[in-house]
């Protein structure tokens, strides 16, 4: 810390950033379908941890404001059904399809 | 008059007129491209039959007597994150590679009806996260001053196609700097619209509450030619705007700055630039002085937060975007699981790059369960404020002048190790986006090494003419856009 420069305050009521743990990458990568191999969770949760640390008092500066609301576009459209893909166009980029379905291993079980 | 380094005004003009059929223009923007890109590859695809049978048709129209588009003839690259019916678009991803695009997006479609020809599309970091063009998953785009320098990103292919004289118009997209930071960088003008001015429909999304159609150019005037022919509402787009004025024959008018107010953000104009950057934009200040501007202080509080506030938003919502990407519709699919959970996990660790990867991580993170109040819910009570700070400043003057980067263009390489440091780079262009603010940079100056750097001026909601008034007036009166970096 620079000598003339104020220690930062933090208000109390600000949580303390979380640890990025093995637990929550594994929480993360199971919530957003991706597999991450174990050699890299632990560059993944330094880089985490860095970027939670530095946004994680963001709570503190802004508490009193309201949040920011979507801004209005112009008028809607009428509510009519319009123009639409045909089924051979939306499944032109399908991985797999068949009888005019997209294809997807099983599911359920039988 | 075929040289594909005149002007988009120039150029649409001459083949109205006769003097140059757009075959022409199309065969020597084809040519220049084969003699360059190799080295630079700012595009990850060519479309030379396509764009000489539309140039071959525009010249038909015009032996006819036919009225022509205000583009007409006019080569132009497009973000590889915008669809063309029947033509792949990337987004710079494995996983849409082999995507074809089923309809065409509403900005290219305006282009298409204003008579340009679209000849290719350009690189991009992956879903444009990312400031380099590194994160494409084709390679980086080189920058035209010098190959060993990034070209800035995301739209880092457009604006080096526009650098090197490809095309005098490419199409981008910018969600916190996308198209301002790579025109900056490449020494071209670059133009982010307000959020909605121009419809989505058919940009790949990345987060949708900041994500703007912009495009590059080599002046002004290009742009305000572009954003006439593309703003205004679509049914396809609930976000868009109504169209405003044409800026286009404003501009031939504005011939001085007189009686307009030029607000300097302090926090955007002074702690943590590079020296260079900032004698830049000094520069640029008193050269609009000298033409009849006031220069006033101003203040925007929350400004240094907005770099949270962007990456904490903007992941949020690129999380739940890229979340279409199951492997089941359309995307890359690893085949071989037995389960369809599996088998999704499986695609999308195989489809997305790192960067994606790490950014659908911490929006993840931002949104879920026992975080979401401290860090999203924080991000946009910060978005909040930033808008009044912006409405406060607002209040003392007309346009608001700042670097565009703090940074002048970097060698490749140099920062992919460390995402945070990469994400403080956006320090000057996320505050406009957070607004949803129309926001233009402009080339003026450069390193004493020759990069170039760019300034940003920045308008209240709707008002692009603001802008682009005042790049063309000091562009009518300066050379810093014509600067060229290859023969």
């Amino acid at each position: 810390m620079h000598p003339g420069r104020a220690t930062p305050s933090i208000a109390p009521h600000v949580p303390t950033p979380p640890d990025v743990d093995r637990a929550l990458i594994e929480r993360l990568t199971s919530l957003s379908r991706l597999f991450l191999p174990a050699e890299r969770h632990e560059a993944l949760a330094q880089r985490l941890q860095r970027i939670v640390a530095a946004f994680g008092s963001l709570a503190e500066v802004a508490d009193d404001a309201e949040r920011a609301t979507p801004a209005a576009g112009g008028p809607l459209r009428a509510d009519v059904p319009g123009p639409t893909l045909s089924v051979d166009e939306v499944l032109a980029n399908a991985p797999a399809a068949a009888a005019n379905c997209f294809v997807v291993p099983r599911v359920v079980d039988a | 008059m075929t040289s594909p380094r005149g002007s988009a005004a120039a150029m649409a003009r001459a083949v109205a007129a006769g003097h140059v059929t757009a075959t022409e223009g199309v065969r020597a923007a084809l040519a220049r491209i084969q003699q360059h890109d190799p080295q630079l590859r700012a595009f990850v695809e060519v479309w030379p039959e396509r764009a000489l049978a539309a140039a071959a048709a525009i010249d038909r129209r015009r032996d006819a007597g036919e009225h022509l588009g205000p583009l007409a003839g006019v080569p132009v690259a497009i973000k590889d994150n915008l669809l063309l019916a029947g033509e792949r678009a990337s987004a710079g991803s494995r996983m849409l590679e082999t995507f074809r695009a089923p309809y065409t997006a509403s900005a290219v479609q305006r282009l298409l009806a204003a008579d340009a020809i679209v000849i290719g599309r350009t690189n991009m970091d992956e879903f444009g996260m990312g400031s380099t063009t590194e994160t494409s998953a084709f390679g980086p785009t080189r920058n035209p001053f010098d190959a060993n320098l990034v070209p800035g990103g995301s739209s880092g292919g457009s604006a080096a196609a526009v650098a090197a004289d490809f095309c005098p118009l490419a199409l981008g997209s910018d969600t916190g700097g996308s198209v301002r930071q790579p025109a900056a960088f490449c020494g071209v003008t670059g133009l982010k619209p307000t959020w909605g001015r121009v419809s989505r429909r058919g940009l790949v999304a990345y987060a949708s509450s900041l994500d703007c159609v912009g495009a590059i150019a080599r002046t002004a005037e290009d742009l305000a030619l572009w954003l006439d022919t593309a703003a205004g509402q679509d049914p396809g787009d609930a976000t868009s705007l109504p169209a405003t004025p044409p800026v286009v024959t404003q501009l031939a008018a504005a011939n001085d700055l007189r009686g307009l107010r030029i607000g300097l953000p302090w926090e955007l104009n002074g702690p943590g630039l590079d020296d260079e950057v900032a004698a830049a934009t000094d520069a640029l200040g008193a050269a609009a002085r000298e033409h009849g501007a006031e220069l006033v202080g101003v203040s925007l509080p929350t400004v240094a937060h907005a770099v949270a506030a962007y990456y904490l938003i903007a992941t949020a919502e690129a999380a739940s975007n890229l979340a279409r990407y199951d492997g089941v519709r359309y995307g890359l699919r690893r085949s071989g699981a037995s389960r369809l959970e599996a088998m999704t996990t499986a695609s999308r660790s195989a489809g997305f790059g790192e960067e994606v990867q790490l950014r659908i991580l911490l929006g993840t993170f931002a949104s879920s369960y026992g975080y979401e109040a401290q860090f999203h819910g924080a991000a946009q009570r910060v978005r909040a404020r930033l808008a009044a700070d912006f409405a406060a400043a607002f209040a003392h003057c007309d346009v608001l002048l700042s670097p565009t980067s703090p940074v002048p263009p970097f060698p490749l390489g140099s920062r992919r190790d460390d995402p945070l440091a990469m994400w403080l780079c956006d320090a000057l262009t996320v505050p406009a986006s957070l607004a949803g603010l129309p926001a233009l940079s402009q080339p003026w100056g450069a390193t004493a090494d020759g990069r170039p750097l760019g300034s940003t001026w920045t308008a209240p909601a709707g008002r692009e003419d603001l802008v682009l008034r005042v790049a063309h007036v000091l562009q009518r009166h300066s050379d810093h856009h014509l600067r060229r970096p290859l023969p």
